[in-house]
């Protein structure tokens, strides 16, 4: 080890015969002090310290009894070896091996050396180099040295007067640093050796606290308080005046917070609430000392108090010292209908009383919203608490929170809602006894829309868990079937079966037996009822939601209870035979077939003939409304059926399809809708024959007479369903599709006669709808002057569609539109204007066109703005006149953009 | 550093409940407070990263229409507010720029809660004295500053 150069080489030799096991255990021994005596490890560069802290490292890890033995020698020759270390990834590996040093060696005789040889890098200001490649972060050296400082109580002497020192220091991070080595030392240090310190400390953190501290250091001192008040409750020394130190740290935290509370302005008023939560939640002790010199005070100065904003911020403390005594106590859980609540003395159990009629006092008393909001938590928190509350004061408390989560003001009805949810999963027995039957008597009961709204809506979000959901939908189920409601409430139960369905989807993924079939009885049940079945034609949107939640219950369904139901839909049926005799039957047939697994799809014998027949019935059939979902129908079957079966069917249609131009419009609009369908089954299972079919309707956009019918045929084919109806396709699919129909779009477009452009350019406005941005931005050059002309014509939608690509290329390709400012900025000016209503220019229209002229100043060139900007402010100006509100608005602030763009400062 | 004149001003909560709005053009929706206080709610205080409402300078129950005549009351933080001025400015170029010039728009200290409350209010009301503060750029840049936060919101 003589020899400099060859050091290092040496070092890396002993580390790796150390790691293959080839020396013995007591030749190890000999490494550590030949090391200490030989090498001048701060001399050599950062690599061989490293192999050194490595070769300690393996040696504590693999031979801790040898080490040990080495005792204090080993000890000093670390420190003298860390003494001086700057390279992080050393002081990675140094400061853990310090603190196994504590844990694991006699280090007594040399513990101040080895701590100030630590503690010299606290606070650690360390900031990795932008592309540091060794990863070492300031946050893992911290914790690190933090660890080290918190090993043991012997530290405390030394750490403690510099951490305190630390802690006032005007660095924030340095600040942050020494409270959460505070917090960590004092389960370790134990509360008495902060005795001295206490008063010193807490100015500090309340001065932190006060000061409006970013969050990071509020949190870190709120934590340091916790901390505080754990160990000084569970250290073991009295004082002259027989107070525990618990009692005399709270002592000063109450009678701080206590006088800041009783100030007129309530200005540290926040910060004291969370001072108390923090110093209060540490035990349950602590939560007594805190309610019981608080509790009267606060309620006293609440009910004083006539500002609503300061009643607000002391009901806040309040609710954080029921909340304190909740986090020291538990959640009560009762999952079960045997389950029971036995009441224990918790801290608030002495102001109990108080608390619930101050809280049903002022929940009638007080008008300002958030004080309800945080009575409506607080009511969560009494019921919430383990032990707390005996049965009628559970009952009192749920009758106003079940009141609560249907009032008129939406913000109240939400925030009662939320915590009946969480009291749902928490005790699901109390809310099954309580707010179900509630809000079912008042669904009865109410006449209003509204009214019967909110009853569902609260029904549907407390019936999520497993103990309510069974009997909410037997419920829902039979109120559907005996309903004497209005169409409107009908649909709204509709409605909520969808929205329980899916939620219990969401809520619960794997599969639960029972619940299945509960649901599957469900669906059999409403097929079986033709009331029910009549329901859903009553509203639109109807039979879009039963779609939804029908589908999710047939897919969960096993292939015994889906054979079931398909033989209970064939037995709701006046005639078994198909095609059904009414489009919604027909519709049922789809929704089965599109989820039903293959093997129990109900193919009719002959499915070839049934599918010819079927289709020459439906276009004979001029009800626009059948003919879409027999289609519907007939695209889910050619999507699932076999090769030759649909290959047959296409082969059908195609035929048919050439009596196009001697067929009535009416016909023809028919025709098209089955073409849009067929080859959207083919698209999505990626057939090429789709592609080949959406490229002959491109064709027909250029006919005048039919060009509008080719254009919705396009959309069908884009369009993606909504959940549980088709597979949703995927990226490729999509992608695949847009590529191929793009550019022939375009040409096409370019060649049409001007009397069809349009119709090219709503097909577009289709394809663009559907496709994903990213996809879409490459295409953005190319489509440039077709977006500009599709602008020109007077449909909405159209321009709707145009904007939102507009929007996109503002936000992702702003330099293309900055070639074309001119013509932007007139065209989106004329179609912001109210006074061009009749071009087609709705609200919509006007929003979305003024929004993207607000995107202009953040991404365009003040060069190329700039000669704009009067005449864009000027005209803005005219349009603060909308008569729409949402227009104004948007007005506003695209007028305060451009008013805000000045350029680069000179 | 200067000192700050209120370095530690009381927040208060804001609402955040969302604007639901009516796209039907048949529908005609006339300018209301409501409106006006969406518009200027968001500027920001000089002083601090806050806005009007959270330090409950700016309320909607402090704003008036009488037809083409809107009357606007702001509460300073505290009575001797040196600030106030450039409050009721900012609020005063807020609505120029975001309402119709069709309104006569008068901007006053909220009454008693401020000690030189008649010189701020001719200052804020006086079109010659406000056209002349906005010619000073570095005051102009100021505004811009307090009004930047209203926008996208």
């Amino acid at each position: 080890m003589d020899d400099q150069a060859s050091v290092a080489d040496i070092l890396n030799g002993i580390l790796a015969l150390l790691e293959s096991q080839k020396v013995t255990k007591t030749e190890q021994l000999a490494i550590p002090s030949r090391i200490f005596n030989e090498l001048n490890v701060q001399n050599y560069p950062q690599a061989v310290r490293n192999t050194v802290f490595k070769i300690f490292n393996y040696l504590m890890a693999n031979n801790l009894e040898g080490v040990k033995k080495l005792g204090s020698e080993f000890v000093i020759g670390f420190v003298h070896i860390m003494d001086g270390e700057k390279d992080p990834r050393n002081l990675v590996l140094s400061f853990e091996l310090a603190r196994l040093i504590v844990l694991n060696l006699d280090y007594q005789k040399h513990a101040q050396e080895l701590f100030e040889v630590v503690f010299c890098y606290f606070p650690i200001t360390f900031r990795p180099p932008p592309d540091d490649p060794h990863g070492v972060t300031a946050e893992q050296l911290k914790e690190l040295l933090r660890n080290v400082i918190a090993s043991t109580p012997v530290f405390s002497k030394y750490s403690i007067p510099v951490l305190i020192e630390k802690l006032d220091s005007s660095s924030a991070s340095a600040k942050r640093d020494a409270m959460d080595t505070i917090s960590a030392c004092l389960p370790v240090y134990g509360g008495a050796s902060f005795l001295e310190h206490l008063q010193k400390i807490w100015e500090i953190l309340k001065k932190t606290m006060a000061d409006g501290a970013e969050e990071a250091t509020e949190l870190a001192a709120l934590k340091c308080i916790l901390q505080l008040s754990k160990s000084m409750g569970t250290a073991i020394v009295f004082s002259k005046d027989n107070k525990n130190l618990l009692e005399r740290f709270l002592d000063i935290v109450i009678s701080d917070c206590i006088r800041y509370l009783g100030d007129e302005e309530l200005k540290y008023a926040k910060p004291c609430g969370k001072i108390l939560l923090s110093a209060a939640s540490a035990s349950n002790t602590a939560s007594e000392i805190v309610l019981k010199n608080t509790f009267e005070t606060l309620t006293n100065n609440f009910n004083k108090e006539t500002a609503p904003a300061k009643k607000k911020i002391i009901l806040d403390v309040i609710v954080d010292l029921l909340l304190s005594s909740k986090l020291t106590n538990g959640t009560k859980m009762l999952h079960d209908p045997s389950d029971v609540d036995m009441l224990t003395k918790t801290a608030a159990t002495p102001y109990k009383e108080a608390s619930i009629e101050l809280l049903i006092s002022s929940m009638v008393s007080e008008s300002y919203v958030p004080i309800k909001k945080r009575i409506i938590e607080a009511i969560y928190i009494l019921l919430s608490s383990k032990g707390l509350l005996e049965i009628n004061e559970v009952e009192l408390l749920l009758s106003h929170l079940n009141a609560l989560a249907i009032d008129k003001d939406q913000e109240i009805s939400l925030e009662a809602l939320k915590y009946l949810e969480k009291l749902s999963e928490e005790q699901p027995s109390t809310i099954k006894a309580s707010s179900l039957p509630f809000f079912q008597d008042k669904f009865n009961q109410e006449i209003s829309l509204d009214s019967v709204k909110a009853c569902l809506n609260a029904l549907a979000v407390v019936s999520k868990v497993d103990l309510i959901f069974p009997q909410f939908l037997q419920w829902l189920l039979d109120t559907i079937l005996n309903s004497t409601k209005a169409n409107t409430v009908n649909s709204v139960l509709v409605f909520t079966a969808k929205q329980v369905i899916l939620a219990r989807q969401t809520f619960e993924a794997s599969g639960n037996e029972k619940l299945i079939e509960l649901q599957g009885d469900f669906l059999k049940n409403w097929i079986n009822s033709k009331k029910a079945i009549a329901l859903l034609l009553e509203e639109e949107g109807n039979l879009k939601n039963f779609e939804v939640f029908a589908s999710i219950i047939i897919r969960s369904l096993n292939e015994e209870s889906q054979n079931s139901l398909v033989k209970t839909y064939y037995e709701s049926l006046d005639t078994v035979s198909l095609p059904a005799t009414t489009a919604l039957q027909c519709y049922l047939y789809k929704i089965l077939i599109t989820n039903l697994r293959r093997s129990v799809i109900p193919y009719p014998d002959d499915i070839g003939s049934f599918l010819e027949s079927f289709t020459q019935y439906s276009l004979q059939h001029n009800d626009s409304f059948f003919v879409q979902y027999a289609a519907a129908t007939i695209s889910s079957i050619v999507n699932k059926a076999e090769q030759p079966v649909a290959l047959q069917y296409i082969g059908y249609f195609e035929k048919l399809f050439q009596s196009l131009s001697s067929s009535s419009v009416q016909v023809q609009q028919s025709f098209f809708i089955f073409y849009g369908w067929i080859a959207k089954a083919l698209v999505v299972k990626l057939d090429p024959k789709g592609i080949e079919m959406a490229t002959v309707l491109l064709d027909f956009l250029n006919d005048e007479s039919v060009g509008q019918f080719a254009s919705d045929s396009l959309q069908t084919i884009v369009h993606d369903d909504e959940e549980g109806v088709l597979t949703k396709r995927s990226f490729a699919i999509t992608r695949k599709f847009f590529n191929h129909c793009l550019p022939l779009l375009i040409a096409k477009f370019h060649a049409a006669q001007p009397s069809t452009k349009k119709y090219h350019l709503l097909a577009l406005s289709h394809l663009l709808c559907n496709i994903s941005n990213s996809s879409l931005i490459t295409e953005l050059p190319k489509l440039f002057p077709m977006l500009i002309q599709s602008l020109s014509l007077d449909e909405p939608k159209l321009k709707l569609a145009t904007l939102t690509t507009f929007n996109l290329m503002a936000k992702e390709t702003p330099s293309l539109l900055a070639q074309q400012i001119d013509t932007m900025v007139s065209s989106l000016l004329k179609m912001a204007d109210f006074n061009n209503l009749a071009q087609g220019n709705n609200a919509y229209v006007r929003v979305e066109a003024l929004r993207i002229l607000g995107l202009f100043p953040g991404k365009i060139e003040f060069s190329i703005l700039s000669p704009f900007k009067i005449t864009i402010i000027n005209e803005l100006g005219k349009f603060l006149n909308d008569p729409k509100r949402v227009v104004r608005k948007e007005a506003a602030n695209t007028r305060g953009k451009w008013f805000l763009l000045v350029g680069p400062k000179v | 550093m200067s000192t700050l004149i209120n370095a530690t001003p009381t927040v208060y909560g804001i609402n955040q409940e969302k604007q639901e709005y009516n796209w039907d053009d048949d529908v005609e929706e006339p300018l209301d407070k409501d409106e006006i206080f969406q518009l200027i709610r968001n500027i920001n205080d000089p002083e601090h990263p806050l806005s009007l409402e959270q330090l409950n300078v700016a309320q909607k129950d402090l704003i008036q229409i009488d037809g083409n005549r809107i009357l606007i009351n702001f509460t300073p933080t505290i009575p001797h507010c040196s600030m106030a001025t450039l409050i009721g400015l900012s609020i005063r170029v807020q609505l120029l720029r975001s309402i119709p010039s069709k309104y006569k728009v008068d901007i006053k200290v909220t009454e008693g809660t401020h000690q030189s409350e008649n010189a701020v209010n001719k200052q804020l009301n006086d079109k010659e004295r406000v056209a002349a503060a906005l010619e000073n750029s570095h005051l102009l840049q100021v505004v811009n500053q307090c009004l930047s936060t209203t926008i996208d919101k």
